[in-house]
This record gives structure tokens, sequence and C-alpha cells, in this order.
């Protein structure tokens, strides 16, 4: 039943997301109305001379416009490899950044602040360094001789907790006036610095892994029938699972590198998407994406416009997270579910 | 016919990245001037406004309100972030001013704000180049040093239109300066006292690339951390190592809160060895809402206490609160009560 409402739902989700989009546009704390940043948007994509002044001109085109992307890429792309893993692992409780790539990407990131490298770096060590934990962790298993699923998970664990330590250590050398608070807004999210320019190379690394997780998305509802069941059925785990994982750390990674760490929406929005369209991830998967897209352009539209200086996203995705993911748990119960 | 579609999709997954790299490219040119230019605390080289009087100015950067105040431009702020009530309750214009962030810039705040000009810290070039995107302009500055107060000073009086102003500062700082190299001179050699400055936490320190320590060697002491540096930065040495080096004098910081008491030092047990504890040369750094060992021109101030505490039958405590009405008169025209500073200088 619930399967068949996913068509209508993705009709639903996608119109809300663009009315979300024009609406985010329009709003903010430089004063531009709703009619002269639609304008300024045509005229920009049209190639029309605009008659308005250069800042409210670069307000809509250099500082919304990106951020409404970004937040919409980054929130997609978050909760599709949430919901990825959590079917691959067959563990509701998995968030995207299990296998340690937040942690190593935030420490990429702080290290590029603590030598004051080129913004673009930031962005590049925060990558290699998500990418190289994530190395860590697939690696670990295989050095111990023990590849099941709950040693790949220790495996993480561990390496997330060794990258926390060093995270702990460069913002203890830091000078706390300046590096310290820049690595800790780093570290807790924000779409403030977004250009076009940072999120045009990240593309690759977000479309082609998530057109692959759709397209593999009936083979992860083999997978988590159990092992030899997908085995039986023609599968081969093994390869499905790495493809899996592979195409959710390039999407974790690549969203980190784009807005930092961003807590909750990889964890609770394919719950979510769970609810409307039930287990089935040829459904859940586009939807969640969906639903993470329109989540995080509201949120970070709310945090760019409520409050004298704005907050890192991911005070607010936790404000909201927690409380949702514990209502989440308690209906299940009540549900017996 | 899938595995094959699947193949293929995982190739370009793979390769585009590699053709495309992750980093953003570089964007932003070093600005060049035809006319009047000068080199901000980044190194950047910034045209000078015709009029520098009619600019806006907004800043997050705390360090940077002592500056603008000294040199008397605080009614060009639209928006700042001062970290002490003393600047807003000494100074109408910042009380009036809005904020675009503590620290971390809000972007549309700041486009909304007026301001035609950020002021902002030297090594936070992704929030240069995000405002630069903006059409406003920015002047970076790096005061940690004396070095970088004067440089502060001339460069913000340049742009500014307030170069005048930032001579008469400066001229004021180095005779103050030079009236403590002339006590200091008479000082011998072996009456020099040892002296440290310590952070927001015990064994915390200022290393030898601080204001602090230059403070101190500007008033006649020795300071035991020369040797250790951090770029600039506290650097965390451990208790043991302040009991090693064993300062004659201890000093902490007011420029940031401290997580200890003056009474965890002078009554915990093991400190009690410490030759400052002994002699009970222990004491904050005056003044509570007012900072006078922060870069700017306060550091005069900070320097005359320090000088005071090391060597009391050089300098007495009649010529140190001269030191501070003339102070606070130069900079506000006006003194402050002690009570109300947070300071005891007896």
């Amino acid at each position: 039943m619930k399967g068949r409402r996913a068509v209508p739902m993705g009709i639903l989700l996608g119109s809300l997301l663009l009315a979300g989009v024009v609406l985010a546009v329009c709003v903010g704390k430089y004063r531009v109305t709703p009619a002269e940043s639609l304008e300024i948007l045509a005229q920009q994509l049209l190639g029309l001379p605009s008659g308005y002044p250069e800042m409210t001109v670069n307000v809509v085109m250099e500082l919304r416009i990106p951020r409404i992307l970004a937040s919409v890429l980054v929130g997609a792309a978050l909760s599709l490899s949430g919901a990825a893993y959590q079917g691959v692992f067959s563990n509701p409780l998995i968030s995207p950044d299990f296998l340690g790539v937040s942690s190593g990407a935030c420490i990429g990131a702080a290290l590029a602040i603590l030598l004051a490298l080129p913004s673009g770096s930031i962005q590049l060590f925060a990558f290699a360094g998500g990418v190289a934990a994530v190395a860590m962790t697939v690696a670990l298993p295989a050095a111990i001789g023990n590849r099941s699923n709950i040693m790949l998970v220790l495996s993480g664990v561990i390496v997330g907790s060794a990258m926390s330590s060093v995270l702990g250590f460069i913002k203890y050398v830091a000078d706390p006036e300046t590096e310290l608070a820049a690595i800790t807004y780093w570290t807790m999210g924000s779409f403030t610095y977004v250009t076009l320019g940072d999120l045009l190379p990240a593309l690759p690394f977000l479309l082609p892994p998530a057109a692959c997780l759709l397209l593999l998305s009936w083979r992860i509802n083999v997978l988590s029938l159990g092992e030899e069941e997908a085995r039986a059925l023609g599968v081969n785990v093994r390869a499905v699972r790495g493809l899996v994982i592979l195409c959710a750390t390039l999407l974790t990674a690549s969203s980190v590198c784009i807005s930092g760490t961003i807590s909750w929406v990889g964890l609770v929005i394919p719950h979510l998407g769970r609810m409307l369209t039930g287990p089935d991830n040829t459904r859940l998967l586009p939807v969640s994406a969906l639903l993470g897209g329109v989540f995080l352009l509201a949120v970070d539209t709310l945090t760019r416009t409520i409050g004298t200086s704005e907050m890192p996203i991911s005070i607010l995705t936790g404000l909201v997270g927690a409380p949702f993911y514990a209502w989440l748990l308690w209906r299940q119960r009540r549900r017996g579910l | 016919m899938r595995r094959r579609i699947l193949s293929l999709l995982l190739a370009v997954a793979l390769l585009l990245p590699a053709l495309a790299g992750c980093s953003a490219p570089e964007r932003t040119a070093q600005p060049t001037a035809t006319g009047p230019a000068v080199i901000d605390g980044a190194g950047r080289v910034l045209a000078v406004p015709e009029d520098g009087s009619e600019e806006r100015i907004a800043s997050v950067y705390a360090t940077a309100v002592p500056f603008l105040a000294a040199l008397g431009i605080t009614d060009q702020v639209a928006a700042v972030n001062c970290k002490s009530i003393f600047w807003t309750n000494a100074d109408p214009n910042l009380d009036a001013a809005g904020s675009v962030g503590r620290g971390v810039v809000d972007l549309e705040a700041l486009a909304a704000c007026g301001a035609t000009v950020l002021v902002h810290r030297a090594n936070d070039s992704e929030t240069v180049e995000a405002v630069e995107r903006l059409g406003m302009d920015v002047v970076c500055i790096s005061a940690e040093d004396m070095e970088g107060i004067y440089d502060t000073l001339t460069l913000l009086g340049t742009y500014f239109d307030a170069e005048e102003r930032a001579e008469e500062v400066i001229a004021w700082m180095n005779e103050k300066f030079r009236r403590i190299d002339e006590i200091v001179a008479e000082i011998p050699e072996e009456e020099r006292v040892t002296a440290l400055v310590m952070g927001s936490e015990l064994g915390r320190v200022a290393g030898g690339d601080m204001l602090q320590s230059w403070m101190i060697q500007k008033a006649g002491g020795i300071p035991v951390a020369a040797e250790v540096e951090n770029n600039g930065n506290w650097v965390t040495v451990g208790v043991e190592t302040i009991f090693q080096w064993d300062p004659e004098f201890l000093f902490c910081t007011s420029s940031a809160a401290l997580d200890y008491t003056l009474e965890d030092i002078l009554e915990g047990d093991a400190w009690d060895a410490a030759a400052a504890v002994q002699e009970g040369h222990v004491a904050v750094i005056p003044a509570k809402i007012d900072t006078w060992d922060m870069p700017g021109v306060a550091c005069v101030l900070g320097t005359f206490w320090m000088l005071r505490q090391m060597y009391p039958d050089r300098f007495s405590l009649e010529e140190l609160e001269a030191e501070v009405e003339e102070y606070y008169t130069f900079l506000f025209g006006r003194t402050f009560a002690p009570d109300y500073l947070g300071y005891t200088l007896s």
C-alpha cells in the first residue's frame, strides 16, 4: 500500500522542494523583495543586464543561490547514503559517517585551518581526510582476517575514536580566539561560504554515486534478506556491498567537504522516508533523497534568517533530529515494530 | 547487461573526480592598486579610498575594537563585536553599532548593515574571499606583537583617513616606552627578575613570540618562557615545566577567562614551593573589563603595571596611577573608577 503511494509522494516532495527553493531565494536578512529576487535570478540566468545595485545582485546570486543548491544537494546526499547504509547493513542505527568519514574529514579541514591554507585547501584536505579514514576502516577487518559486517562496524568505531582524539589534539593546540572558533564552526556544519565554484567540482563525486545507489536499490533489497538468501538469488554479496559502501562514502565525504559535518540528517531522514514508503529500497532511496533536500534547505533557510548571527547547521538539525528520532522509536515500539 | 551498466557507472564515478579534482580553483587574485595603496596584515595590496572617513566599517574580530577606538573612528562603525562591555559603555558609537556575528561573519547580515568595508583577522582567507565576492572591501589586520600593533595603527589610520591620529597615538606609545626604557636602563643586571604570564588554564603560558613576553622584557624582567614558541599562540607546557622554570613573578592574563583562581595557586599545596608563591608575587594583570595585556594601546599600561610589580622601588604607585589616568584621558577624554574597571593597583 505504502509502495503504491511512492510516485505521488515523489511528485509531492518534488513540488515541495521546488516551492522551498523559490521561497529560500526570496527570504533573508538583506532586504530584497521576492519579486526582485526572482527578477534578478531570471536576469542572470538569461544573461540580461540588471538595474539593481551590485550588492543586491551579489546577495541573491553569490550568497543565496549557491547555498540553496548546496543545502539541497548535501541533504539529499546524506539521506541517500544513510538509507543505503541502513539497507545494506540491515541496521537502522547506522548513520552515513559510521565508517569514520566525518571524523577524518574534520581532521583534514582542521589541519588546513590550523596551517592557514587557502580556502579551497580546506575542502581538499577534508575530502582526503574522509577517504583516508574510510580506507583505514575497511583495511582493519581485512588485516585482522574477519570481514564480517559487525567487524566493519567495530572498525568504524575504532577509527572514529582515534580520529576524534587527533581532532581533539588539533583543537588543543589551536588559537582559541581564531582557529579554534573556525574549526568548531566547521565541524558543526555551515553553508555560509559555499560558492558555485565549490559545488561544481564536487558534482562528479555526488551525481554518479547517487545514480549508482538508485540503480542498486533493488539489490540492496535482496541483501536485506540476508547473505545466504541473497547468494541463492544470484547476487554477488561482496561486490554489491562494496559498491554501495564506495558510493555512499563518496556521497558523504563530498557532502562533508562542502558543508562540514552535519549531524542527524543521514540517520533520521531515512526513518522518515521508511514511514512514508515502507522498507522497499527502490522507493525509499529516492524519497529519502528528496526529503533530505527539503529538510536541509528548510534548516539552512532558518539558520540564515533567524537571530543576529548565523548559527551552525548541526545545532538546528540536532534540536530537530534528536526528539524526532526519539518519537520515531516510541512510535515503532507502540506499533510493535 | 546490468553488470556492464553498473561497471560503466562505477568507472565514471571513479574517473570523473580524478579529472575534475575536488578543490575549488583559486578565485581571488592579489588586488592591485593604481593610486595610493597600503599593504594589509595579510600582505594584500589595497587601494586607499578617496575619502576614508566616508567608509562604513564592520568587524567580527574583537581585536579590531581597541584600534578603531584609539584612532577615533568609531563613528564610522556600522557593526562590531565587542568582547567586553567596557567598549560599549565607554563609546556610544560602539554601543549603537549592530552585529554581524561573533568571530564568524554572517554574510547576509553584513550586506544588510550598510558597511562598505570589513576589518578582519589576517589568517582567514575563506571569509575574505566570501566578502569580496559580495563586492565589499576587506582590510586584514595582524596585531599579535608590537610590530603588528604599530603596523595596524598605521594601516587603519591610512585607510580610514585618520593618519594624523595614528601618528599621534604611535608617538604617545613611543614616548611611554622610552620612559620605561629609561627606568629599566638603571636596573642592574643582577637585580633583574624572572617572570611568566599564564593563560586561561594552569600550565598554559605566553611563549616567547607573544606580546605578554615582550611586555615582561620591556619592563625589565626576564621572560622564562622566551624559548617556547607557538606561532604567537598560548602554549601548554604544564605545571611541572613552570616549577622547573620557577619564575619569581607569575602574572595571569586578563585577556581570557581563567579556569582557575589566584587562590588555587596561592593556597594550593602543589604550588607551595614555587618562588612566586612564597614571595606572594602572583597577580592577575588588570583589568577585569578592560584588558591591559591585549594587542592595542593598552599594552603600554600593562607594561607599566609589570614594571611596578617587578621593581616597586623604581616605579612608584603614584607614578603608575598617573599613567593610568593619562592613558584613559588620552584615549577617551575621561577616566574610569578602578572599581568599575575591576582592578586595584596597591
